[in-house]
């Protein structure tokens, strides 16, 4: 019950909007009504998004996630797996940051987020660690996981919420326009109910319109 | 490929896209922004030909755009970026819709200018640029939210381009309030139903959801997706019993809207079903699990006879034209949802050649429209001796709707038939053929006044403009072109319609 409490609200927001879009006589509270609606949508995909515990999706660069695990891993581990995770770090730091003289020389430039890298800097650690070990490394240094003060968190889909600030941004459009085809309607007709604008119409109709 | 063509199906939509920003930099007048318009749509049109060409070569054109992070633009597997994927079928489409707008747009100069405020008019022709570029961009598109958002970049302008008629008739302003509403009902359902596909299969490109929506097979969340998205494109497309804001949109836009509208905008919608139905959510799913065929040729029956009904019954021919669309949307439809080759190809035919004869009798009524101000049946009396031209191109039209041998409409009608009677659906052959005769029952409310009626005594009027008169002709040289060619024509659609159906030739 608790679980769907974001979608309770979105299909309840949905609902109230498209009944004041249709029922309403005012077209101004039609429009209310529609921006309710598409209101509702947004709050369905930003809950598409959320993740249990997940931390927003900002991401940090691979030798930080390394060095964010090991810390975690040395927290993990105790005292005596210390020296070895810390010449674990000092291997991947090579990995990383190749001696100056050889990396100038030949233009040589590491490229930290490549996978290539990522096999390196982990086969490196391998050397020092046990196999256990290693494999928790792998996984704490994935993209999608982020350690945030001595616990591993995943991220939110960021996905859904991108493509929302879009429908955002289309629903304000969709309510600028409206808003000023209603402008117009009002110094045409005089009248902004709905009812009054049909009779209006037919009028229109039976004058055989306006040349 | 190379150099341009490489470039091809993002230059389809990055062009009408520059020339609807760059319109309002014209200044007001009637022939800046004209100009300019004039050129990016045929310049767009020369673009989708191109890539129909390259399609038609080497099969299916994919590109990237913004393939960032992984991947790169030959080997794309977990790409974050936008697909943009032509193949046979919206090759066809991007074609039919450029050609109409580069055919329709010089027509518009005169037109317009007559039926929109002047100050306006840079303006409508930004509009009018960007509402095609939305057009196209749902065609090209392989990603089901960009689909999303470029529905409502061609609804929204169309909206506007519908509003603009107010200088003719007010009642254009609230026709198009009551589009807005409806259609951004239709639209969010669309993206709720894209939401709730990605809840299901995690990706928003349509041919990776195809994949995954296959193996997920009928799981609550991939039906409430399905409701979702045919609601949604049945409200884009104009199907009976959500058509109602259609007749309204196009009796009261400028005529060259008008035209651009019943040869366009429902096109789209109805690739947009094509895209949905049967590349995403594949035929087994949505005819053999779901049953909605059974909705949809319900309900293209019914719009096919409410339609033509209503239209016999109109008195304004644009009106008339516009009920006439409803019918016709159920003629594509029920091909659609019939789901054999021969129906399906029915639709296609009927889909190019409903555009061709329809935009064309639009256009006629708009020249009508430009030298009397009206285009009610009682002012028409006698029209025929005084605009001759303009009639025969209107009779002409009038042929193709109903379904004439020699024109386009009788090829996709064929089709059509065919393609009920393999289903086992004799009902529905008969349904079309009633139609038909109610197209010519309308047709004749449209011939009998201007041609055999009586002109009032005194005002003179001339025969319109060759610049409205051309394209006009074009249009309907285009639909019996088909009609008489068929077989070249049909091969092509052929084709695609295999590719649809995952059949080989």
């Amino acid at each position: 019950m608790l679980q769907s409490f974001n979608y309770l609200i979105y299909v309840l927001l949905m609902m109230i909007g498209l009944y004041a879009a249709i029922a309403k006589q005012n077209v101004i509270k039609k429009v209310i009504g529609l921006s309710l609606f598409q209101t509702g949508i947004f709050i369905f995909y930003i809950s598409l998004g959320v993740v249990h515990r997940g931390v927003a999706p900002i991401g940090v660069d691979a030798p930080t996630r390394f060095h964010n695990a090991f810390a975690y891993l040395a927290a993990q581990e105790g005292e005596t797996e210390a020296p070895a995770i810390e010449r674990a770090e000092a291997a991947v730091e090579a990995v990383f940051h190749p001696a100056h003289g050889e990396g100038h020389d030949d233009g040589h430039h590491v490229d930290p987020e490549a996978p290539e890298t990522l096999k390196h800097a982990l086969e490196a650690a391998g050397e020092a660690l046990s196999e256990e070990q290693v494999a928790q490394l792998e996984e704490l240094v994935r993209r999608d996981r982020l350690i945030v003060d001595g616990e591993v968190r995943p991220y939110t889909n960021p996905l859904p919420h991108v493509l929302i600030l879009t429908a955002i941004v289309v629903s304000v459009s969709t309510l600028a326009v409206a808003l000023a085809i209603i402008v117009w309607i009002r110094r045409e007709f005089g009248t902004l109910e709905d009812d009054e604008l049909a009779e209006l119409e037919l009028e229109a109709a039976a004058g055989g319109g306006t040349p | 490929m190379s150099g341009v063509a490489t470039h091809l199906p993002a230059l389809v939509v990055v062009t009408p896209l520059l020339g609807g920003v760059l319109a309002p930099l014209c200044g007001k007048g009637p022939t800046k922004a004209w100009s300019l318009a004039t050129l990016v749509t045929w310049l767009t049109f020369a673009w989708t030909c191109w890539l129909a060409a390259v399609v038609h070569d080497q099969g299916t054109v994919q590109y990237y755009v913004g393939t960032w992070g992984l991947g790169s633009t030959t080997d794309w597997s977990g790409v974050v970026g936008i697909e943009l994927r032509v193949d046979r079928l919206n090759a066809l489409i991007l074609c039919l819709v450029a050609g109409m707008t580069a055919v329709i747009t010089p027509y518009a100069r005169l037109s317009v200018a007559k039926e929109v405020p002047h100050d306006r008019l840079h303006m409508f022709y930004a509009v009018w640029q960007l509402c095609l570029t939305g057009l196209l961009g749902i065609t090209v598109t392989g990603d089901a939210f960009n689909l999303y958002v470029l529905i409502e970049i061609s609804s929204l302008t169309t909206y506007i381009l519908v509003a603009l008629g107010k200088r003719r008739d007010k009642r254009a302003l609230t026709a198009a309030l009551r589009y807005l509403f409806m259609g951004t009902v239709g639209a969010s359902f669309l993206l709720l139903g894209v939401g709730y596909l990605f809840m299901a299969t995690g990706t928003l490109n349509m041919g990776e959801m195809a994949v995954k929506v296959a193996e997920l097979r009928d799981t609550p969340t991939v039906r409430t997706a399905f409701a979702f998205v045919l609601a949604g494109l049945s409200l884009k497309m104009a199907l009976f019993p959500v058509h109602q804001w259609l007749p309204k949109a196009y009796a009261y836009s400028p005529s060259a809207v008008s035209a651009f509208l019943a040869s366009t905008a429902t096109k789209v919608g109805i690739y947009g079903a094509f895209r949905f139905l049967f590349t995403v959510f594949g035929t087994e799913f949505s005819f053999g699990r779901l049953d909605a065929n059974a909705l949809l040729i319900a309900c293209s029956c019914l719009a096919i006879l409410y339609g033509s009904l209503v239209a016999i019954r109109q008195r304004d021919l644009k009106r008339l034209l516009a009920y006439s669309s409803v019918a016709q949307v159920g003629y594509m439809v029920l091909g659609l949802a019939l789901a054999n080759r021969e129906a399906l190809t029915g639709t296609l035919v009927h889909m190019v050649n409903h555009a061709l004869v329809k935009g064309a009798m639009f256009l006629a009524v708009g020249c009508m429209i430009y030298r009397l101000g009206s285009a009610r049946v009682e002012d028409l009396q006698g029209l025929g001796k005084r605009m001759p031209l303009t009639t025969v191109c209107l009779v002409v039209g009038c042929l193709g709707l109903v379904g004439v041998p020699l024109t386009g409409g009788f090829i996709s009608k064929w089709y059509l038939v065919q393609g009920a009677l393999e289903a086992g659906m004799w009902p529905v052959a008969v349904v079309l053929l009633v139609g038909s005769l109610l197209a010519v029952l309308y047709a004749m409310r449209i011939v009998e006044p201007i041609v055999f009626g009586k002109a009032p005594a005194g005002e003179e009027v001339r025969e319109a403009p060759p610049s409205m008169l051309l394209p006009t002709a074009v249009l309907l040289v285009g639909s019996l072109v088909l009609g008489v060619s068929g077989s070249l024509n049909t091969s092509l659609i052929w084709t695609a319609t295999g590719d649809l159906l995952g059949v080989g030739q």
